[in-house]
C-alpha cells in the first residue's frame, strides 16, 4: 500500500517527464526556427522592360546552379543584390560579379570587399546594357546569351539572360 | 478488434515517417550546431516521453 508521500509523489515526477518531453519538442521547435533564420542570405533582383525579377534566398537552397531571366536586345538590366547578415558578428566578404560567355569570362562588373554589421544589409548595384554585348560570331536575326556570375567567398551564384534578337522580332 | 489495432500501427507508422522525413528534409538546411542540438534535444525528448510511458505502466 502506497503511503500518502509516495502516492503524491508518483504523479508529479510522472507529469514532470511530461513537461520535459513538451519543452525539449518546443526546445526543438525553437531551433528550426532559430537557425532556419540566421546566416548570411543573399537576394538578387533584375529589372528589365517594366519586369522585376527577384530570386529569394531560399531558390539558391533548393537548386545552387542558376536562376534566369530575359530581355530584348537594346535593353538595359538593372541588378540589385543584397546580402543580409543576420548573424550576432559582422561579415566580411570580397564580392565579385562578371558577364560570361560559356566558360569566357567577357569583362568584370564590379570586385569590391564588403563589410556588414550584424543584423544589418548591403546592397551592390549595376547595370548591363545588352546593346553592347552582342557576341560578333553570332548574326543579328540570332538570340543570345550570356551569364551574370556573382562570386562571394567562393560561392558562385549564375544569372542567365537569354537577349532576344531585335532583328528577328522586327521581321 | 485486431484489425483496428494493425490498422492504428500503420497510421501510428506512416505518422512517424512523415514526420520524420520533413525532419530530415530541413535538417539539411540547419548549421552544424543547429543540427548538434537537436541531436541532443531529440534524445532528451525520447529519453523524457520513455520515461513517462515507464512510469504510467506500459
Amino acid at each position: 500500500m502506497a503511503t500518502r508521500k509516495t502516492a503524491k509523489k508518483t504523479p508529479r515526477r510522472k507529469n514532470l517527464y511530461l513537461g520535459l518531453t513538451i519543452a525539449f519538442f518546443l526546445a526543438l521547435i525553437a531551433v528550426f526556427v532559430f537557425d532556419g533564420y540566421m546566416g548570411i542570405y543573399e537576394t538578387v533582383s533584375t529589372t528589365t522592360q517594366e519586369r522585376e525579377n527577384t530570386v529569394e534566398p531560399e531558390y539558391w537552397l533548393r537548386d545552387d546552379y542558376s536562376s534566369s531571366t530575359w530581355t530584348e536586345e537594346g535593353q538595359k538590366i538593372y541588378f540589385r543584390y543584397e546580402l543580409d547578415n543576420r548573424r550576432f558578428s559582422s561579415y566580411s566578404a570580397d564580392v565579385e560579379v562578371a558577364i560570361w560567355f560559356g566558360e569566357t569570362k567577357h569583362s568584370d562588373l564590379i570586385s569590391q570587399a564588403v563589410a556588414i554589421d550584424a543584423f544589418d544589409k548591403v546592397e551592390l548595384e549595376w547595370t548591363i546594357d545588352t546593346a553592347e554585348l552582342r557576341p560578333t560570331d553570332i548574326p543579328e536575326n540570332y538570340d543570345f546569351e550570356f551569364s551574370v556570375i556573382i562570386t562571394r567567398d567562393g560561392v558562385e551564384r549564375r544569372i542567365i539572360v537569354h537577349v532576344s534578337s531585335l532583328v528577328r522580332n522586327l521581321g | 478488434m485486431k484489425l483496428e489495432y494493425i490498422l492504428f500501427g500503420f497510421g501510428i507508422i506512416f505518422c512517424l515517417a512523415g514526420v520524420g522525413y520533413l525532419a530530415a528534409q530541413y535538417v539539411k538546411y540547419l548549421s552544424e550546431l543547429g543540427q548538434l542540438i537537436s541531436l541532443l534535444l531529440t534524445v532528451g525528448l525520447f529519453t523524457c516521453l520513455g520515461k513517462y510511458f515507464e512510469r504510467v505502466g506500459w
